[in-house]
């Protein structure tokens, strides 16, 4: 067999601009998440509830499609899709996405520290807030398409078929579905990414982030009912984030009441969430180092 | 020889003293994993976090509120925090990592070299687990419950002593060891069967949570049903 000579050579193809090169990185962290075919499937069945309230505003619209099914009694009518519509449809997307976060999240960062490569990406030009915001971009793009892409797109599609000026006279409430879901993305995000960081086993990073958003809770309550205070519910940033979209989406003082969604004031709840958010940058930070800690 | 002499003359010749003190290895050993690790110092947030809350109550609180007040609040902290959430959470952690753990150490093969049958180790495991959750989260419970009353001062004492009390307490501990047992049975079967357990996870902590509100006969296939019955 003949052998022969081979020497070095440079890469001679294109190179990413210094830029956007944290985005090789959420490529790489995207082929991961769907290298698992549940994971995948648990993805595409998240947007089921998207399909329905589809369907539902359409059935809502089309009084040709009530008379063709032959429907009785009061069906779905257009006033329903208004704000509480569009924050129960917000709300339930969130909760898939936390679900598939909490299932694939983890493993962005935990893999890299898990095999040494932290090391190997940092002595690349790539800074360590390069390294986070390619990472963190992965569970924005996931978390986005699940919540306000879809959102949005109901949205539209109601205000196409309402006609009569109904999107400019709900304009507001574009803003409040990006904000309330830019929100969530950035806990969940960040709260994963903090997790996966502290916590070189995924299972156990995952099994982290899950006690975060449910024991938190208890505990708030715990401390509601023995102290006889509200403010254990700084510690349950679910009721923050709950109690800030009940604000954006304008539902009024005496429903909130009822859902026994005014514990707090407003802005504790955006302390809380900013807490949370602050908590998990800080955490990252700390951990996130081009070096390995090896105890003995 | 009839089929229950020849049980009981199988059961006779097994190696009991073996088993035991193989069984007794492991869970030393587990043991020491368990308990003084840094792994493990979330384990003991979750089971004395509530003493931490009960105590502040007891110092801000100190010349106001009644015993029976005080009883309900308690009833909510163990039934809502512990059994919802500090137990269930905490036996998550402790039982799915007795062999996942050891997997992902890659030490798991040094228990299949040594002559240890595989259903004497998994008993030892299970034994050092639940040694585990019993003792943080009944010590968590003990101290919340001894926290909640001292403040009382002898009002308190008669309570435990001569009322109600010293019964609740067994109950609550009771419970406690019933619930690390059923959620630790639970968790540790997970993680032999799934390589994620936290997914499957979810499912129990939805369907322990969703089952109150579904029919009785639902109801029976969760474990929180039975704790219920003995709370």
């Amino acid at each position: 067999m003949a052998v022969y000579k081979r020497s070095y050579k440079p890469y001679e193809g294109g190179t990413t601009s210094d830029r956007w090169r944290f985005l090789v990185l959420t490529r790489y962290g995207f082929s991961g998440l769907f290298d698992s075919r549940p994971f995948t499937g648990a993805f595409v069945l998240s947007f089921v509830p998207f399909l329905i309230a589809l369907a539902g505003i359409y059935f809502a619209h089309s009084a040709t499609l009530r008379a063709l099914l032959q429907v009785r009694g009061p069906g779905p009518n257009t006033a329903q899709i208004n704000n509480y519509f569009f924050l129960a449809f917000l709300g339930i997307q969130s909760w898939l996405s936390f679900l598939l976060i909490t299932w694939q999240g983890p493993q962005l960062i935990a893999s890299d520290l898990a095999n040494n490569a932290l090391p190997l990406i940092l002595g690349r030009p790539i800074s360590r807030t390069e390294y986070v915001l390619g990472k963190f971009l992965v569970i924005a793009s996931l978390v986005s398409v699940i919540t306000w892409i879809p959102t949005l797109l109901l949205f539209f599609l109601n205000g196409g078929m309402e006609g009569n000026g109904w999107i400019w006279s709900h304009f507001w409430m574009l803003g409040s579905i990006l904000l309330a879901s830019w929100m969530w993305i950035a806990i969940v995000g960040l709260v994963a990414l903090a997790a996966s960081a502290w916590l070189k086993w995924r299972v156990a990073a995952s099994a982290l982030m899950l006690a975060f958003f449910f024991v938190g809770p208890g505990f708030g309550a715990a401390i509601n009912a023995t102290l006889g205070t509200n403010w254990g519910h700084m510690l349950d940033v679910l009721y923050a984030v709950k109690l800030i979209w009940v604000g954006l989406f304008r539902v009024p003082v005496s429903t909130a009441e009822t859902l026994n969604m005014l514990g707090i004031p407003l802005w504790s709840a955006w302390c809380s969430v900013a807490g949370t958010c602050g908590l998990s940058l800080f955490l990252l930070n700390r951990r996130l180092k081009a070096r390995e800690v090896v105890r003995g | 020889m009839t089929r229950l002499a020849r049980l009981r003359t199988t059961l006779a010749e097994q190696p009991w003293e073996l088993w035991t003190r193989q069984i007794a290895a492991v869970l030393r050993m587990d043991l020491r994993k368990n308990f003084l690790s840094r792994r493990g110092i979330w384990i003991y947030l979750l089971a004395f976090a509530p003493v931490v809350i009960i105590t502040l109550h007891a110092i801000i609180d100190r010349h106001s509120g009644s015993m029976r007040e005080d009883t309900e609040v308690l009833a909510g902290i163990f039934q809502f925090f512990y059994l919802r959430l500090g137990i269930f959470f905490g036996c998550l952690g402790i039982f799915t990592w007795l062999f996942r753990g050891e997997i992902i150490e890659k030490s798991l093969h040094y228990y299949f070299l040594a002559p240890v049958k595989r259903e004497v180790l998994l008993l030892g495991k299970f034994v050092g687990g639940l040694v585990t959750s019993v003792t943080l989260f009944g010590l968590g419970v003990f101290a919340s419950f001894a926290m909640m009353y001292l403040r009382f001062g002898d009002a308190g004492q008669y309570y435990i002593f001569n009322g109600p009390g010293m019964g609740q307490l067994l109950a609550y501990l009771g419970v406690t060891v019933l619930a690390c047992i059923g959620y630790g049975s639970v968790f540790l079967a997970l993680s032999l069967l799934f390589k994620n357990p936290v997914i499957p996870a979810i499912l129990v902590l939805g369907w322990e949570t969703f089952t109150p509100v579904l029919p009785s006969l639902v109801q029976r296939f969760s474990i929180t049903y039975y704790l219920k019955q003995r709370n």
